[in-house]
């Protein structure tokens, strides 16, 4: 019987061979010059030639978590495509979320564990067994522990959701420290807009938006088709906002102080002074009231502190509103009425435009528009979005009452032993330097990440990870789907290299130290199963996501009006030019810059060639560059009050001619062939100031442009 | 009599199969191409009973393409997407990369004060002037009108690069250079392109030969919704701006959408007759005539 079924494969691999022959010759190919011989594929004894595989899994580029299907061919992955049934994407799929292969297969991934041998820094590293770095990694925090040190130690896991992050804080508990901190401590985080929403809503989660029904938008700043946490789920929006209805075609409005890409594809472009939304918001509030325009039934039965608003409100008239934020006034009043009459309308904030250090008013201010125009969980509205109910693990015991260092202050304290997940702080805070100082002269560091970033040069042990297409976890999604939904990532090929799945490793080393009863699962693969006991795991894994069947929405009992008004106004420190950093389209903060065709295509978006996108731009306006004497491309240094970095300039329409523009993601130290010593990291020579949530604020210095 | 009937097609078409049979081995045993236009006709006159859709050529497929750019955001996603479908090389970062770029699909700057971008594949020219300077033959139009392009046949003159004005063709200055690693994801169902050709978008025709296969094997007609989201850069798109089809079907999407009052073309002026549509709002007035 074997041998008849080899004859009929060999049959058919020769029929194939010939089909294909014939196909290539008629569709005009080229076969010699395919590459000779290809690379060995990890367990390509379980594959058979010509398998092809659609193998559904959950993207992991970016904390939104779109759901996708990947190709894999004889082993190898080879496209990712959109999946239609998760919550976040239904089908389609960002830049990102695509060159997410790119990541899989980076030349310069870290292939096995490694041990520091020279100094910190410096990039010189001594293989070891995996065995042999988690004793050492248990050993030290033993040593650390057993001192009654533990709270000199910081964990830092840079994932918003999931249960590799709560089995992270689990860990913290169990050592004892205080210090865990995870992605909402990054300096450009939407953490103004969670603590917005606890003021507001006293629950700890982002916004939902029912944006498919929307018909009005108004963006204070979001970059919401570029960067930002809802980008996909606008982008999908933008359809139903301007074809729903036939005759009514609904409209975004983007307020922003310069003409980003999301301004040059809304319908209309407000230019704002940087910083001033909470201003801007409130004028529309004051029309809203005085006009009579604003929902009285949800503002008296939902809400309360509306008088204290109203009074507020009224004192920033639209003639005030236009002297502070320099919108004219009649503006003010055309969106006030615009967004009363073509309701559901929002106003959307991000964690681009909470980058000043008043980022907590302009959230708030911007949910309180969101309350008076009746837009809080209703249709096309603003939505509280019910939690998942997953089952808990077994519950350990805090061991300390102690409060955590703020982040911020991390960098002056005496902490110095790290943990690094998903954190790249050396490259990716405000005045990194702070942060390199601080691991070098750290006791015991230790880097989870699969790239070779700047932080892990200063790793005494880097445990690498797999990437996101080799492991198993959950995946929830950060973006803002109105209702509960999540999914299964899961590998989709065999990992490529001697890495682990960090979830598996953390298990592994809280066992080595003792911690069985509180780490009790065999791998993190029981560990997530233990948490989805409510759910039919096989069917999430079939359909790749799972959602509400009735797509609830959580109830509040009461919108709070914000109680810390008037507005605030934001601070900057230095003269001259308002220095503006914006996340890349491309590439987010720089967590991309290992990905050549994201990189090309963010030059490619300025309308530059490929080459160029290695190379850090200085956005001026023409009036600016009149003023200076400055030409396209010249080569000139952006200085602040504590440092510079060199720039070509790029002249464009739409900047203010107070302003220049930065785009963050270049720069690199290390992180890889196409990363490392390209352009140059604009937070270098941001001050680092605290804005009122305590996070570091990203647009808080003003600069100098000098001819270099 | 309608047994008769059907009997009647059915040996029309087994006719005509056997005549398409015919010409592919004509072209496959190198037979110069006159001879498959000459059965390509003979196979035309056939179709004439009018059983078939009528599309501009008489043919059943006319391949075209419409982006809405009223819904498109610029975010890059269907560059990316094309890139990696068809192992398209990155381009480099030195100064002796200048111009070297290779993007089937890339984002053009369009608009009053070139302030926003907009995807731009291969138009595949129902007139296009790439074909006609071709010395050897190895740029036509295909009957299902597609503008294609023979790596193996080109030999790197760049006549077709130049003539295009819209610079969708692109020439192959290096080899590829991949680190060892990326090779593992390149696309089985494109070959990697020699130093020295023009390449070009092909409305990734592998895909559309894989569906027809499939629906051949199912004994079936394709479906306009198998066809919408095909290319690479049409599956992705986040707002559904790209919209794929066939022209020659008066039913498909693509053909109710290019009679949208909003749609024009880019180049009007030029006579190239493009099959990308683009639909527009008030950016049309700007874009129709620039490139």
């Amino acid at each position: 019987m074997k041998e008849v079924d080899i004859k009929k494969r060999e049959f058919f691999k020769a029929v194939g061979g010939i089909s294909v022959l014939s196909l290539l010759t008629s569709c005009e190919a080229d076969v010699y010059s395919l590459p000779e011989k290809k690379p060995p594929v990890p367990g390509a004894e379980k594959w058979y030639e010509g398998e092809e595989k659609y193998i559904k899994s959950v993207c992991g580029q970016c904390p939104v978590n779109c759901g996708i299907i990947v190709r894999v061919v004889e082993g190898r992955a080879v496209k990712i495509m959109g999946n239609p049934a998760a919550s976040p994407n239904r089908g389609v799929l960002g830049p990102k979320g695509n060159s997410g292969i790119m990541t899989l297969y980076d030349p310069d991934r870290i292939k096995h564990p490694l041990k520091r041998v020279g100094k910190r820094g410096e990039g010189k590293w001594e293989k070891i067994s995996w065995d042999e770095a988690i004793k050492i990694v248990a050993q030290k925090l033993k040593e650390k522990v057993e001192k009654g040190e533990s709270r000199k130690i910081a964990i830092l896991c840079g994932r918003p959701k999931g249960f590799t992050r709560e089995l992270f804080e689990r860990f913290a508990d169990v050592l004892g420290t205080p210090n865990f901190y995870d992605f909402f401590e990054k300096s450009y985080s939407p953490r103004p807009i969670l603590e917005a929403m606890r003021e507001a809503f006293g629950v700890w989660d982002l916004p939902g938006f029912d944006s498919q029904k929307t018909q009005y938008i108004l963006s204070l700043g979001s970059a919401m088709f570029e960067s930002t946490c809802h980008g996909i789920r606008f982008a999908r929006a933008v359809y139903e906002i301007r074809y729903r209805y036939p005759a009514r075609r609904g409209k975004i409005v983007q307020v922003d102080p310069f003409l980003s890409a999301t301004g040059s594809q809304a319908d209309e472009w407000i230019p704002i002074k940087p910083g001033k939304y909470d201003v801007f918001a409130l004028g529309i509030a004051n029309v809203l009231i005085s006009e009579n325009m604003y929902d009285r039934d949800f503002v008296e039965k939902k809400t309360e502190g509306f008088e204290r608003f109203g009074e507020i409100a009224r004192e920033y008239t639209p003639e005030r509103v236009e002297k502070e934020t320099g919108v004219p006034a009649h503006d003010i009043v055309r969106i006030a009425r615009e967004m009363w009459n073509s309701r559901p309308s929002i106003s959307l904030v991000d964690e681009r435009s909470t980058s000043t250090t008043n980022g907590l008013h302009i959230a708030c201010l911007s949910l309180c528009l969101n309350a008076l125009l009746g837009s809080i969980n209703s249709p096309g509205g603003l939505v509280l979005r019910p939690p998942i109910k997953f089952s808990n693990w077994k519950d350990v015991k805090r061991k300390t009452k102690e409060r955590k260092i703020p982040f911020a202050d991390l960098p002056d304290s005496d902490v110095d032993t790290f943990l690094f997940y998903y954190m790249n702080p050396v490259y990716s805070e405000p005045a990194g330097e702070r942060w390199a100082k601080l691991l070098e002269k750290a006791d015991f560091v230790v880097s989870f990440s699969p790239f070779e970033d700047e932080t892990s040069l200063f790793a005494d042990i880097i445990l690498p990870d797999h990437t996101y297409l080799e492991r198993f976890e959950d995946a929830q999604s950060f973006s803002s789907i109105p209702f509960a939904g999540f999914g299964i990532r899961k590998p989709v090929v065999y990992p490529l290299y001697d890495t682990k799945n960090t979830g598996d490793t953390i298990i592994l080393i809280a066992k080595e130290m003792g911690f069985e009863d509180e780490f009790y699962w065999e791998d993190f693969e029981e560990a997530v199963k233990e948490r989805l006991k409510n759910f039919d795991i096989d069917e999430v894994e079939e359909k790749g996501w799972w959602e509400d069947p009735e797509k609830k929405w959580a109830d509040f009992d009461k919108f709070r009006f914000c109680s810390h008004l008037p507005p605030h106004e934001p601070e900057w420190k230095g003269d001259g030019l308002y220095l503006l950093p914006y996340k890349s389209t491309t590439y987010g903060e720089g967590s991309g810059a290992n990905i050549p065709y994201l990189m090309e295509l963010s030059a490619r978006i300025k309308m530059l060639p490929a080459y160029m996108s290695y190379e850090t731009f200085v956005e001026i306006s023409p009036e600016l560059a009149e003023k200076l004497k400055l030409s396209n491309f010249e080569r000139v240094y952006v200085v602040s009050d504590t440092g510079k970095i060199k720039a070509k300039v790029l002249i464009k329409e739409g900047v203010p001619p107070d302003v220049v523009l930065v785009e963050l993601g270049r720069g690199h130290k290390a992180f890889g062939r196409f990363a490392k010593g390209r352009g140059a990291n604009p937070r270098e020579i941001i001050v680092p100031l605290k804005s009122i949530v305590g996070n570091l604020a990203l647009w808080t210095t003003r600069v100098k442009i000098e001819k270099a | 009599m309608e047994e008769e009937k059907k009997r009647e097609t059915k040996n029309k078409k087994e006719k005509r199969n056997f005549l398409k049979l015919f010409a592919i081995a004509g072209i496959f045993a190198g037979v110069p191409s006159f001879v498959s236009k000459f059965f390509a006709l003979v196979s035309k006159n056939d179709n004439e009973n009018g059983e078939e859709p009528e599309g501009k050529s008489g043919e059943k497929y006319r391949w075209g393409m419409v982006i809405d750019l009223d819904l498109c955001t610029g975010c890059g996603a269907c560059v990316i997407a094309c890139k990696i479908e068809n192992n398209i090389p990155p381009t480099g970062y030195t100064e002796r990369d200048r111009g070297t770029e290779i993007e089937w699909m890339s984002l053009i700057p369009a608009g009053e004060d070139k302030d926003y971008m907009i995807p731009i594949p291969c138009l595949h020219c129902d007139n296009p002037p790439c074909t006609k300077v071709c010395p050897v033959g190895a740029t036509y139009i295909n009957d299902e009108g597609l503008v294609v392009q023979i790596w193996d046949r080109c030999i790197g003159c760049r006549y077709c690069q130049v003539s295009c004005p819209y610079e969708r063709k692109f020439f192959t200055w290096k080899k590829p250079e991949w680190p060892e690693t990326y090779l593992q994801w390149l696309n089985p169902d494109v070959p990697t392109r020699p130093k020295g050709v023009v390449e070009k978008c092909t409305f990734c025709s592998h895909r559309i030969r894989k569906l027809k296969e499939r629906a051949r094997d199912e004994d079936r007609e394709i479906e306009d919704k198998e066809l919408v989201r095909l290319p690479a850069c049409a599956e992705v798109c986040p707002t559904g701006a790209i919209t794929f089809g066939n022209l020659a079907d008066p039913e498909s999407t693509v053909s109710q959408l290019a009679k949208s009052p909003r749609a024009f073309r880019l180049g009007e002026h030029l006579g190239t007759e493009p099959k990308v549509i683009y639909l527009a709002k008030e950016k049309r007035k700007f874009i129709s005539k620039e490139v």
